[in-house]
Formats: C-alpha cells, structure tokens, sequence
C-alpha cells in the first residue's frame, strides 16, 4: 500500500505562538527578537504582517526596526514554545500514534493506516490544519508525498506559498511541479551545494534527477547517490516515534557575547561548556568515549574555524576529564585568531552502570564530588555552585542558565 | 555493514539535519515513556496463595528467588534470598548482593527460584 506522509509546519511558529497567548497584539505587526546587547539580537520570527512590511528572519533588530518601526517587539520565551510544540505533536497524535518531530515547528506523521477513519489525505490535512488552529491558534502549512522527502519539498516549495497550505507530491506530478524547481530548494542542498552542483551545469531537480547517478557517487559517495534519490523522490526512511530515544552524543555549543582572543578567556568557556556536557551526560546514566571541540573564526568574511575530536582511554563522565582532552585539542589546532563560538560534544556513548575501570585512574572522591554537584544543581539551581572561573569576565555560566538553545527562556 | 543515509529503514537522513533542542527532545522522551506506561494487574487469589507458599519455601530452604516486581515503565527484577517475612506489613525482606530491599507483597508479580 501507498504510503502517506506529511510534513506539518507551523507558520512563523514563535510570532504566532506569542499572537495567540496575548489578544491584543491581534493584527498587528510582531516580531520576536534576540537580546540587541548580544549577538542573538536578530530576528527569530517576524508574523506575516511584519514579514509584509520586508521584514527578513535572521536580519539585525535594528534593520527591522527601520521597515517596520510600529512592529511590536517581543523576547523569545522558548519554554513556552517547546510546550506549545508538544501540544501540538498531542493534537497530531490523535490522527496517528506515527508521529515524529524534526524540528520545534516541524513535524512528520504517517496517516497510511489512518485513512479508514478520517478520509483521503487532503482531508485529513484539512482537519489538521483545523485541530491545531482551534487548539493553539497557530497556523499550519501541510505538505503531503509518499515519503518524507516529497512530504517535505511539497510543503517548503509549494504549501508554504498556496493560500490552501495544503499540498500533495507524488510521482504523479512530480515531473511536472518538482523538477523545473531550482536545485537550491531541494532538500539537502545547502548553498555549497548548490555551487557545486551549477558547476556541472545542474540548475534543477529535474537536471539533477537525470544526472548519471554515477559520477554523483564517484564524486560524493554515498551523499552524492543520496542527493541524486532525493531528486527522484525516492526516500525509504520511516517515521519512526522513537529517534529521540537514543542518544549517540551529548554536546554543547554557545556563541559568545564578543569575540574572545586570548587563551586565557577561551579557556574559561571551553571550561563551563565542559562542564555541562559532563553534567547531562551524568543526569542520562551516560560516560562518553570520545571528545570532540570546535570553534568558528570571529571573521564572517573568512570562514576559520576547526572541528576535532579524540579518542579517550576510558569512556568518562567527568567534566575535567572532557576539559583537559577539549584543551589540548584546541591549543594543537588552535590558528591565534579570535572566536566568536565554541561547542564541545562527548560521544560514543554507553551506560554508566558498567564500564571498564582504569587502572591508574579511578577516583571515587572524583565520583562523590560530581555526585554532590549534580544534587546541589539540581536542588537549588544550575548556578548554585560553580567554578571561580566563572566569575571572571569571560565567563558565561550565569548567561547560559537563562537561556535555552541560546535564547531566554 | 555500517549504516548510512542509504540503508533501508534507516532514519539518518532526517537525524542528521533536524534541529532538536535538548530541552525539547527531554519532553519527547518523556512523553514516550508515559506512553508505554503499563497498569499493575490484578492477580487471582489463588496466584497469591501461590506466591505465599513460594516466599515460604524460599525461605525455608535458603533458596536464591527471582521476583518481578511491578513498575510503570519497565519490567523490574530482584534476586535474592527470603531474609524475613512480615505479614503485619505485607512485606517480605530480601537479601540481595550488596543490600537488604522490603518488597511489598502485592508488588510482586511473579516469583521463580533459581
């Protein structure tokens, strides 16, 4: 049987989160925006009104303010935002228990078996839009393909610009509609890609499609022969409820409030980073084998920056562990030049209930003390206790505890 | 083999590009764990009786028992020796490897010795 996928996207999701719980900003213009004092401060969702007036996402505040200087400026609230998007993942389950979020305003759903009870896939995706729209007050745009890469092209490339915010691919018109886009709009096209790929005379799907799929592999492997299945719209990934439950690596990454040059400050961040990589990894039962750090370059014009991981000898929990192997990572590849971000991530997983013990290593006032840490954190809160370093200059501990992916709670 | 983006049934295509805070995936996962939760069973009387003589018995003979005991998100075991029996309390003490657990008796929801 033909599968039925869809892809849910909640219109300007932050804007029209923050419309629906105050009335009174109704038709007017809105704008959610990150703190102008630090880097963040950049527009995270303009509501359609706002976006009528020219108003870009991820353009300065300032910009904004000069398009469209009655707009209502607001501060993102992204607890308030995670709880709407789990509501709204409620709502979907009511339709099918195959439910899958990809992103905090977007999500899949497998209605194939759930035809009988609620009617043809137009249909359903009509009663959708409905459900979410009377139960949050968002508006919902519904792509819909016989897999997640149609369902998802169906939805950016088309829903998102019909007055239905309904759209259907298959491989019925999916010559005919998908393939004159620009190879750009496809799925797993960045904007490197799409240099590449215009390089060898490729400008669209349908170009791409018909590409000799080998010289795509010889020229990038797997992701080459991937690209090219995409442009034909094959994709045999499920929609699977249960690709959060595991975890491969836990990381952290933040941008910092201003460039940091010196070692001296870098090292503190690179610190508290550790520091939390390891908390979370304890507070999910987990030690981590490997270490991996990497920083971007504070000049935008030239891209500098590395990636790098190490292997460690025992898989660790401890955020001194992670600290030191981060460090010395970072003083080998380190260029001198300033940085304006930095994340640490601790992989290859496994439980901590039962692990090798190291020989020459083992400490169980180490352990105690990461214990008691995690108690007093928990109890009285993430900045009850924290390193000396933190409270330098450069530190960003206190910061970071407001803030979820970067922006206030 | 190792798995990679083409492999069927596989969902790496979407794991490696999606965007998914921490904070939120901690809610996603707690909803699938409230969602798989079970509800305690109601065991005939007889299967008590059962399980009485069996405590008994293992405790008799200093048997090592293994007990399942109920819990709402994942099948729970025990092993170990009957140490005392509490009838007052409906309790039953058992000596596992490194610590002595108080079991109530009507969280037991199967018994076998070992």
């Amino acid at each position: 049987m033909k599968k039925v996928i869809f892809l849910v996207d909640m219109q300007t999701f932050y804007a029209s989160v923050e419309k629906a719980d105050n009335p009174k900003f109704q038709g007017k213009p809105l704008i959610v925006s990150g703190d102008p004092e630090r880097r963040s401060g950049i527009i995270l969702a303009a509501c359609p009104l706002a976006k009528e007036a020219g108003v870009k996402t991820a353009e300065p505040l300032w910009q904004a303010k000069i398009k469209c200087s009655e707009a209502i400026i607001v501060r993102p609230r992204m607890q308030r935002y995670i709880e709407v998007s789990y509501q709204i993942t409620q709502i979907l389950e009511q339709f099918t228990d195959l439910v899958e979020a990809f992103s905090i305003d977007e999500q899949f759903l497998d209605v194939t078996g759930s035809q009988r009870l609620f009617g043809d896939p137009l249909e359903i995706a009509q009663r959708l839009q409905i459900a979410i729209q009377e139960g949050t007050g968002v508006y919902s745009r519904i792509g819909i393909g016989p897999n997640k890469v149609l369902a998802k092209i169906a939805c950016d490339a088309f829903a998102k610009k019909n007055k239905e915010g309904i759209f259907q691919l298959d491989s019925a018109n999916m010559k005919e509609q998908m393939w004159p886009l620009p190879i750009g709009k496809m799925f797993g096209v960045g904007s490197r890609m799409e240099h590449h790929l215009g390089r060898m005379g490729i400008q669209r799907i349908g170009q791409l499609a018909q590409f000799p799929v080998h010289i795509l592999k010889k020229r990038w492997g797997i992701n080459g022969e991937v690209l090219w299945q995409i442009a034909n719209g094959i994709d045999y990934s499920p929609v699977t409820v249960n690709t959060h439950v595991n975890q491969k690596a836990i990381g952290h990454q933040t941008t910092l409030p201003r460039d940091y040059g010196t070692l001296e400050e870098i090292k503190v961040i690179l610190l508290e980073l550790s520091e939390e990589v390891a908390q979370r990894v304890r507070a999910k039962n987990y030690r981590g084998n490997t270490v991996s750090v990497g920083v971007r370059g504070a000049d935008f014009e030239n891209p500098t920056g590395f990636h790098r991981q190490v292997k460690l000898t025992t898989p660790t929990n401890f955020g001194m562990d992670i600290f030191k192997a981060a460090f010395k990572l970072f003083c080998t590849h380190w260029d001198r030049l300033p940085i304006r971000s930095a994340g640490i991530t601790l992989s290859q997983l496994q439980s901590a209930d039962s692990f090798q013990l190291s020989l020459f290593d083992f400490s169980m006032r180490k352990e105690e003390l990461n214990q008691a840490m995690d108690v007093i954190r928990s109890k009285y809160g993430q900045t009850a206790i924290v390193r000396a370093s933190s409270l330098t200059k450069s530190g960003q501990a206190f910061a970071r505890a407001e803030k979820i992916g970067g922006h206030y709670k | 083999m190792k798995l990679n983006k083409l492999t069927p049934g596989s969902n790496l295509l979407w794991e490696s590009s999606r965007m998914v805070l921490p904070e939120h995936k901690e809610v996603l996962q707690q909803h699938q764990k409230e969602l798989h939760k079970t509800t305690k069973p109601i065991l005939d009387e007889q299967q008590i009786e059962l399980f009485s003589h069996s405590i008994g018995e293992a405790m008799k003979r200093n048997k090592d028992v293994k007990m399942q005991i109920f819990n709402l998100y994942e099948d729970t075991y025990i092993v170990g020796k009957v140490k005392k029996i509490s009838p007052e309390r409906d309790k039953v003490l058992i000596k596992c490897k490194d610590r002595d657990e108080w079991i109530n008796f009507n969280e037991i929801l199967d018994i076998s010795f070992l």
